[in-house]
């Protein structure tokens, strides 16, 4: 291999994990407010600790644990809207988390409608996909990725027998990665789902307030949300139940 | 085929590799009874968990005064859950040789290139009864306590043992009822086989810890079992043929009543931070990491282990250090038993956020207990931990208080189904590693497009760099000249040249190996140009030889298939790409 090649692969492995050696620098100021919205929970000063969670996801400390933090915080607020929408934010980053998955049950049975929450993408059920995060099967398929094209690099110089094995054995494991990655990336694009986060919602014909009402919901209610046009949301329940709501009495789990 | 097969292995083997890699070894030693008499062979097993062989057989400590004979051996795999277990067991019978109390192992045994050590077990043997009387009944029981004196809280074995030479069935047990003593069942019941005054009796043997929460003397009733005796009946023909072929006969058995003795912890030498723990206990902490920066969270873990009443360990409070702010942790207890007893740890945590540079002591943490061997208070102290902390960006710290209460639960009876009181939500996550996202950052922006098609590009890359080196002059010659001896005994091969076809394909040879661009050849030109490149006279001698030959037969009209003048070229030339350079 010339020189000049591996100079370029160096650079690139830098490029690829320098950058979350720098985050973790910054990571660490934001351990002190992290700690002060934990005492505050603590303390019973909950909406407090909601703002120091928000403030750390809004300077991109995002993850499972604050979600879930904050929803925790939002559910004694009695803001049960607002936890579920937290909690199923949560689930997103830590979906096999067994205290999350406790929390939200006990939240949702807060909510007053019977109302599914279920996606469209039943396949996810089927491979297992919604107990991975979008973020570890693309990690997953990084490293098989890497590992692929490493081998078919090194064939280019040493075509050996035990290098065309094993790039046949990682093509296989990289379609499967690939196939993995590409059903969970389509499964979080695609997840339109919203939570209602007002009392209570008249769900209306159109999107003006003085169309008719056609359904209420309640908060904590979860519903698929289809488009919006200026301050209203076309959101739908069941292929007969759907209708207008104001945009800022719902909140999208995925944020777009 | 064998090509199919390796892939399939390699696959299989790479599959299980995660699995097999992650298992613990480990090994255990198991007796079956913690009693016996000099007529008893006591059942042992040497279990190796995380490895299905072992690299020898176990080595025994503290077998001097038994006879050892081995019982066999079984391996198991087990796949719970997609997780896979393995293991053998090695089992033995161990006959003492005179009474007394003995200490059993460890064992050593090398697994993997490591040598590994058991656990200890304890055994006392004691002689035989030679009683008579109502023990010599088929079916009775017999109660024992481990001590008649005892202090407030302090565990004593009671252990129960039922003898029986026919068959029973549904056993149900009544133990006494006291007030401020409790029993706590041990274990799973043993059963084994022992000698009693003389003949052969199936023992089950039940063993409880007994605690007494206050001082006095205590009778302890009589333990009953109710069971069934099964005794064999005679079948008549006219019996309905499913009928059972022998009858049960409803029987209780009571064991004698037991004196104990509670007595009330020692005024003397109390410390006055003494919190009730009694049984012997040890003290542990670490700091981690030791030097950081301000700002920065250190976490400072401190364990009490022992064995005793380990739901007494109290929350030790970490008093208030000027020079940083502290975030508790919830507190974890892990109770653990065995046949002697229970025992535990208690594990506390807190994260130490220094406001300032310098170095700072942790205060010692202390922690008293009576220990009911030396009938003493203990005081256990933590060692001294220093903390460097250098400058850093942020000072402003918050005051943490303890975690809410997370519903408390009570014990429940046993066999009761555990009836939902109250619904809460969980508490909070509060480790400060909650605040890293695992691979989020190869997921995002330009990193991701970078890690989705960077390895493609690279191979590319490198992939075009190779073509492109291929495709200029100097290597195009210089695969030519590889080739060469190739492509002239292929010409010689598949085509049967004639003799003016051959003196063209040398021609071919010698233009692409040397690099030359000859038109026309004869007999002296060739010898010329091999001589100048280095090969020897006499194979370039022959090779003019050669195709001198070639040349009389074009021009004496005989240019005739040749196959033995195409095997000659051949060799000739297999001779030259030695010698020339």
């Amino acid at each position: 291999m010339s020189r000049f090649m591996r100079f370029m692969m160096t650079g690139l492995l830098v490029l690829l994990f320098l950058p979350s050696v720098v985050k973790a620098e910054t990571n660490k100021s934001m351990a002190e407010v992290f700690f002060e919205a934990n005492s505050a929970c603590k303390n019973e000063q909950f909406q407090k600790a909601a703002d120091g969670y928000l403030h750390l996801i809004e300077n991109g400390i995002e993850n499972g644990h604050i979600y879930y933090n904050l929803g925790n915080a939002y559910f004694r607020l009695g803001a049960f809207g607002r936890a579920i929408l937290s909690y199923e934010r949560a689930r997103l980053w830590i979906p096999r988390d067994s205290d999350l998955a406790f929390n939200l049950s006990h939240a949702r049975d807060q909510a007053r409608d019977a109302v599914s929450d279920s996606q469209s993408f039943s396949i996810n059920d089927i491979l297992g996909l919604d107990s991975i995060n979008f973020y570890e099967t693309f990690f997953v398929f990084t490293i098989l990725n890497v590992f692929f094209f490493g081998i078919l690099c090194i064939r280019l110089f040493k075509k050996a027998e035990w290098t065309y094995y094993l790039s046949i054995f990682l093509a296989i494991f990289v379609t499967i990665g690939a196939s993995v990655f590409a059903l969970k990336w389509h499964s979080v694009a695609g997840d339109d789902r919203a939570v209602v986060l007002a009392e209570e919602v008249n769900v209306r014909a159109g999107p003006d307030s003085e169309d008719t009402v056609l359904f209420k919901i309640h908060e904590g209610s979860i519903v698929h949300y289809e488009r919006s046009e200026s301050d209203w949301v076309l959101l739908r329940l069941s292929k007969d139940k759907r209708g207008w709501a104001e945009s800022t009495q719902l909140e999208q789990i995925v944020k777009k | 085929m064998k090509k199919v097969v390796a892939v399939i292995v390699f696959i299989f083997l790479s599959l299980l590799f995660s699995s097999w890699v992650a298992a613990e070894v480990g090994v255990t030693l198991n007796l079956d009874r913690v009693e016996a008499t000099l007529e008893d062979s006591v059942r042992m097993e040497v279990n190796i968990s995380g490895s299905r062989s072992s690299d020898a057989i176990p080595v025994f400590h503290g077998f001097e005064d038994f006879m050892v004979t081995k019982g066999g051996t079984s391996s198991r795999v087990e796949i719970v859950n997609g997780k896979v277990n393995s293991g053998i067991t090695y089992t033995y019978f161990i006959q003492p040789r005179k009474t007394g109390t003995f200490k059993i192992g460890p064992v050593s045994i090398k697994v993997d290139g490591r040598v590994l050590e058991s656990n200890s077990a304890t055994l006392t043997v004691k002689v035989s009864s030679q009683q008579s009387g109502h023990n010599r009944k088929p079916v009775f029981i017999e109660a024992s306590i481990s001590s008649h004196d005892v202090y407030v809280e302090q565990q004593a074995l009671y252990s129960l043992k039922l003898y029986r030479r026919v068959n029973v069935d549904d056993l149900s047990l009544n133990l006494p009822e006291m007030e401020h003593i409790t029993f706590k069942q041990l274990g799973r019941p043993h059963e084994y086989q022992t000698t009693y005054a003389g003949s052969e009796y199936q023992v089950l043997e039940i063993r409880y810890t007994l605690l007494a929460s206050k001082e006095g003397d205590y009778a302890i009733g009589p333990s009953k079992i109710n069971m069934s005796v099964r005794r064999p009946g005679r079948r008549s023909p006219f019996d309905d043929f499913f009928s059972s072929s022998s009858s049960g006969r409803p029987m209780t058995v009571a064991s004698k009543p037991l004196e104990l003795k509670v007595l009330a912890l020692p005024e003397e030498g109390k410390p006055a931070d003494f919190s009730g723990l009694v049984g012997d206990f040890q003290i542990k902490s670490r700091l981690e990491p030791t030097g950081l920066k301000a700002g920065e969270s250190a976490t400072l873990t401190v364990q009490v282990s022992g064995r005793g009443n380990v739901n007494r360990i109290p929350d030790i409070d970490l008093p208030e250090m000027p020079f940083a702010r502290i975030y508790s942790d919830q507190p974890v207890l892990e109770t653990e038993q065995d046949a002697h007893g229970f025992g535990g740890k208690k594990t506390m945590k807190w994260a130490l956020v220094p406001g300032k540079a310098g170095r700072f002591e942790i205060p010692v943490l202390t922690l008293s207990f009576f220990n009911s061997d030396t009938e003493k208070y203990n005081i256990l102290h933590t060692p001294v931990h220093t903390l460097s902390v250098l400058p850093g960006e942020t000072q402003e710290v918050a005051v943490f208080h303890s975690s809410p209460g997370a519903g408390k639960t009570a014990e429940s009876p046993i066999k009761k189904e555990i009836q939902q009181i109250g619904k809460d939500i969980l508490p909070i996550h509060t480790s400060a590693d909650n605040l890293s996202a695992p691979y989020r950052t190869l997921s995002t922006g330009w990193r991701f497009q970078l890690a989705l098609i960077g390895p493609l590009l690279i191979y590319m890359m490198l992939l075009g760099s190779l073509k492109l080196r291929n495709q200029s002059p100097e290597r195009l010659a210089l695969s030519k000249s590889r080739n060469a001896f190739k492509a002239l005994t292929k010409r010689c091969r598949q085509d049967q040249p004639g003799c003016a076809d051959l003196i063209d394909v040398f021609k071919n040879y010698l233009n692409d190996r040397l690099s030359l661009s000859i038109g026309t050849l004869t007999a002296d030109d060739a010898a010329g140009f091999l001589q100048k490149q280095g090969a020897d006279p006499e194979t370039a001698g022959k090779m003019c030889l050669l195709i001198q030959r070639l040349e009389n037969a074009v021009y004496a009209g005989e240019d005739l298939k040749n196959t033995d003048a195409a095997n000659d070229l051949i060799e000739l030339v297999k001779a030259l790409e030695k010698e020339i350079r």
